[in-house]
C-alpha cells in the first residue's frame, strides 16, 4: 500500500490523475495487493515519469489485466480491445508477480 | 495548571493537532490498508500524508518511515529487529529505560552489551567509542538529548566513525526531535526512534522508526507479526518498508496529529523552538542556582530545555507535590534512567525535573522559583 501511494504521489506531482486499487486476484501471487490506477490516455507518459523517477514497479496492465502495450496504443482505439478505460500499475514488492 | 513536564509529554497541542485528529476520527473511519472502500482509502492517505511529513523533517523517505504507537516501540523494534546472538553494541549511562530495557532483554539471549562513557576526559567520546569496536560490534545506540538533563551525545561525529566501519547507528531522538535539526541522510545504516508526542507536539499513541537508505528491509527481524494488509498468503511478513514492522491496524488519527505536529514544528522552525526553550531554561537555572538551598544539576549545559534540580532536606517527591499544589506539573524520581540519575549523584529518590516546551512563557518560569522558593 504505501509503495501504491508513493507512486501516486509522484504520478500526481507530475499532472496524472492516479487512484491507489486493489490489484485483481490473477495479479497477485499471495493474496492481497496494491496498484495504481490511471487513466490510460496516460500510460505512457505514467511509465517515463515513474522511470525517470526511480520509482520500480512490477507491470502495467489494463483493468482485465492485459499487460500494456505501447505498440497498440499509437493507433486509435478499437471497438473490443480498449474498452476498459483504466490502467493498473503494480508496485514492485507489493505482490504483482 | 502550569505544564513543565514537556520531556513525558508536550502539552497543549497546536489546534491544528486535535482538529485534525478529530477530523481523521470523524471522516477517515476505515482501516488503513486493509479495504479499497473510500473510507479505507481515506485512512490510507492520512497514514501516508504522516509518513511524509515525518520524512521530509527528517530528510528521509517517506516509506523508511515506520510509524509506531511511540518511540519505545520504535527502540524496542530497531534494537531486537537488528541484533542478533553474538553481536556486540555500545550504550551509554544517558539511554532510557526504552534502551535499557531491550538491551537486558537481549544481553540475556547472547548478545555483548557494553557501555562507553558519556562525559569521557580529556577526549571526544567518538574516539572512545572507537577503541570499543570489535570485529562483531553491529550497532551502536545514541542518545542525542538526555531525558533528564541538557546535555546530547555528539551524533554525527559518531555517525562518522560507524559509517567508515559499517555499523549501524540506532538513534534515540525522543528529547532532540521537533527540538533540533537531525538528518538521518548522512548518517550511514541509521535509524532514528522518536516518540511523536512530545517534540513534535502529535498526540499519546505516535511515533516512528525512520531508517536510512542504507538499511535493507530484509535486515530487520520483525517484532511482531500479524496482518499486514498485503501478501496475505505469505506466511511471513513482507520483505519491504514499512508493512515489514507495521503489524495490526495502524492509528490514523495519531499518524494524522503527528503530520499536524510537524507541521506546526516547521512552521515555526526547529531552530527557533530551540532558542526559545533554551532562553526559558537559562532563565530557570539562573534564577534556581541562586537559591541556597536548592542544587541544579549540570547549570551548564544548555543542549534542551530540561532544568533538573534537587531542595536540600525536602525529598522530590515532596517539591513536587508542593509545586502541583501550587499549580505547576512536574516530574520527580528517576525518570525512567536510573543509570543516567547515578552517573549525576543525585538523591537515593532522584530529582525534579522541569521541562519547557514551545508553549511556556518566561512568567510560568518565575512561578515555578516562587513556588520552589517557598520550600527553598
Amino acid at each position: 500500500m504505501t509503495l501504491a501511494m508513493k507512486g501516486k504521489r509522484i504520478l500526481e506531482h507530475n499532472g496524472i490523475a492516479a487512484s491507489v486499487s486493489r490489484l485483481p486476484p490473477k495479479l497477485t501471487s499471495a493474496g492481497c495487493a496494491w496498484g495504481i490506477s490511471i487513466d490510460c490516455a496516460h500510460a505512457r507518459r505514467a511509465k517515463e515519469i515513474l522511470e525517470v523517477s526511480g520509482f520500480s514497479y512490477g507491470k502495467m496492465v489494463t483493468a482485465d489485466g492485459t499487460p500494456v502495450s505501447f505498440e497498440k496504443a499509437k493507433h486509435a482505439p478499437t471497438p473490443g480491445v480498449t474498452g476498459t478505460p483504466r490502467t493498473s500499475v503494480s508496485p514492485k514488492g507489493g505482490g504483482g508477480r | 495548571m502550569i505544564y513543565l513536564d514537556n520531556a513525558a509529554t508536550s502539552f497543549p497541542k497546536p489546534e491544528t493537532v486535535y482538529r485534525e485528529a478529530e477530523r481523521v476520527m470523524r471522516e477517515c473511519g476505515g482501516n488503513p490498508g486493509r479495504g479499497s472502500h473510500d473510507l479505507a482509502l481515506a485512512a490510507a492517505e492520512e497514514i501516508y500524508r504522516c509518513r511524509e511529513a515525518v520524512a521530509e523533517l527528517f530528510d528521509g523517505d517517506p516509506e523508511r518511515v515506520v510509524l509506531t504507537p511511540n518511540a519505545t516501540v520504535a527502540l524496542n523494534l530497531a534494537l531486537k529487529g537488528l541484533l542478533r546472538l553474538g553481536d556486540h553494541v555500545l550504550t551509554s549511562a544517558l539511554a532510557h529505560n526504552s534502551v535499557r530495557r531491550p538491551l537486558h532483554d537481549l544481553a540475556e539471549m547472547g548478545v555483548a552489551v557494553e557501555e562507553y562513557p558519556a562525559f569521557p576526559r580529556g577526549e571526544s567520546v567518538a574516539a572512545v567509542i572507537g577503541r570499543m569496536l570489535r570485529p562483531n560490534t553491529r550497532a551502536v545506540e545514541v542518545t542525542v538529548r538526555s531525558n533528564i538533563v541538557s546535555v546530547g551525545l555528539p551524533l554525527y561525529e559518531i555517525a562518522a566513525l560507524c559509517k567508515r566501519r559499517g555499523i549501524i547507528l540506532i538513534v534515540d531522538a525522543s528529547q532532540g526531535a521537533g527540538a533540533m535539526p537531525l538528518s538521518v541522510r548522512n548518517l550511514g545504516r541509521a535509524v532514528i526512534c522518536a516518540p511523536g508526542h512530545k517534540g513534535l507536539y502529535g498526540l499519546p499513541g505516535s511515533g516512528f522508526a525512520l531508517f536510512s537508505k542504507e538499511i535493507d528491509p530484509k535486515e530487520v527481524r520483525p517484532l511482531l507479526s500479524g496482518g499486514s494488509g498485503l501478501r496475505s498468503t505469505d506466511p511471513g511478513m513482507p520483505d519491504l518498508f514499512p508493512e515489514r514492522l507495521e503489524a495490526g491496524t495502524l492509528n490514523a488519527p495519531a499518524a494524522a496529529s503527528l503530520r499536524a505536529g510537524v507541521e506546526a514544528v516547521r512552521q515555526i522552525g526547529v531552530s527557533e523552538i530551540e532558542h526559545r526553550e533554551r532562553l526559558l531554561r537559562r532563565r530557570a537555572v539562573a534564577i534556581l542556582s541562586g537559591m541556597r538551598r536548592v542544587q541544579v544539576y549540570l547549570p551548564n549545559a544548555d543542549e534542551g530545555s530540561i532544568v533538573l534540580f534537587a531542595v536540600h532536606g525536602r525529598s522530590a517527591a515532596e517539591v513536587g507535590e508542593h509545586l502541583n499544589g501550587r499549580g505547576i506539573a512536574v516530574r520527580t524520581g528517576l525518570h525512567c534512567a536510573p543509570e543516567a540519575h547515578r552517573l549525576l549523584g543525585t538523591p537515593e529518590g532522584g530529582a525534579v525535573r522541569a521541562s519547557f516546551g514551545m508553549f511556556n512563557t518566561e512568567a510560568e518560569v518565575i512561578a515555578l522559583c516562587r513556588a520552589v522558593k517557598e520550600l527553598a
